[in-house]
């Protein structure tokens, strides 16, 4: 740890020879002058390019949010066909059923239920 | 009123704002640029057009961080962009200050002579140790505001400081002595 009192003023002569070779930065500045020029660039920038600072403000909100919809987009896309096979296939497991005994495509054709029901009775009418 | 207010006062067009903050910064700046180009006009294109930069990316400022880290890091990128590049004009001729202060010859001699000593101490340095050195010894910032304006930890600048005092003070002795002997 270095002791504090390396960082109380330099010797004179170590300055002096620092300010000799390296000179005074801030010797013969007009500051008025400097800061005038520099306010008046700014001015004549937000003058002839104002409009861009609320473009962009726009261009902030405005471009995530086409990215993310342009992302939805795609993965409801890529999700798409399958989400249709997955219908299909219900639908197919609907028209299955319904093709099926207990769902005669004949109307007129007897259900299982019924044909049992039939034999049932039938052979109770014939008993006595 | 704080940077970051005036920095939102400048995002809606206060240039009145704008200026509060050229004004708070721009001496900092020109002598950040001028120990970077070593020359006034130059150092003076360097502030202006580092505000102007500044303006153009303020959108890109995170007001949760100190205006002044934000901006000098602006101004020094730029800084050593215009050095490598050679746009900047050559560096101002020390010993013609010297002369303009009335120095006698064998005396603007032995200051060279202490100069290039001194100089070659420094330049074992690296440039951003060096910047260091030169604003905090010759320009009078403090610790604190050097590690604001380079954006290096506080006890990294008092450590430069250390060891580059160190240096120093060894080429003045041994400069001192053989002057002496002479």
């Amino acid at each position: 740890m270095m002791p504090d009192d390396d960082l109380t003023p330099a010797e004179p002569e170590l300055t002096a020879a620092l300010r000799a070779r390296f000179g005074d930065a801030r010797a013969n500045v007009d500051w008025t002058a400097l800061e005038a020029r520099i306010v008046d660039g700014a001015r004549f920038r937000l003058a002839s390019h104002g409009w861009q600072a609320p473009a962009s403000r726009w261009a902030r909100t405005a471009i995530p949010a086409a990215l993310a919809a342009s992302v939805l987009l795609a993965v409801g896309l890529m999700l798409a066909p399958n989400a249709v096979d997955d219908s299909d296939l219900v639908i197919e497991e609907i028209m299955a059923v319904s093709a099926s005994a207990a769902l005669p495509t004949d109307p007129l054709a007897f259900t299982n239920e019924e044909a049992f029901l039939f034999t049932i009775l039938d052979e109770t009418e014939r008993d006595p | 009123m704080e940077d970051s207010q005036l920095v939102g006062r400048v995002r809606d067009g206060d240039i009145e704002a704008f200026g509060e903050l050229v004004r708070r910064y721009q001496r900092r700046a020109f002598a950040l640029a001028w120990r970077l180009l070593r020359h006034r006009e130059d150092a003076e294109d360097l502030v202006q057009e580092s505000f102007m930069a500044a303006l153009d990316k303020l959108d890109s400022y995170d007001a949760a961080r100190p205006f002044g880290s934000w901006f000098f890091r602006l101004l020094v990128n730029r800084g050593h962009n215009a050095r490598a590049s050679r746009k900047v004009r050559s560096t101002e001729a020390l010993a013609d200050q010297l002369i303009a202060g009335g120095k006698s010859a064998i005396h603007l001699m032995e200051q060279a002579e202490l100069g290039d000593r001194i100089s070659a101490a420094i330049g074992e340095l690296s440039d951003r140790q060096q910047l260091v050195v030169q604003l905090y010894e010759l320009d009078g910032f403090s610790t604190a505001e050097v590690s604001d304006m380079l954006d290096i930890a506080e006890p990294t600048v008092r450590w430069t400081l250390h060891d580059a005092r160190k240096r120093l003070r060894k080429e003045l002795a041994t400069w001192k002595e053989e002057h002496h002997d002479a």
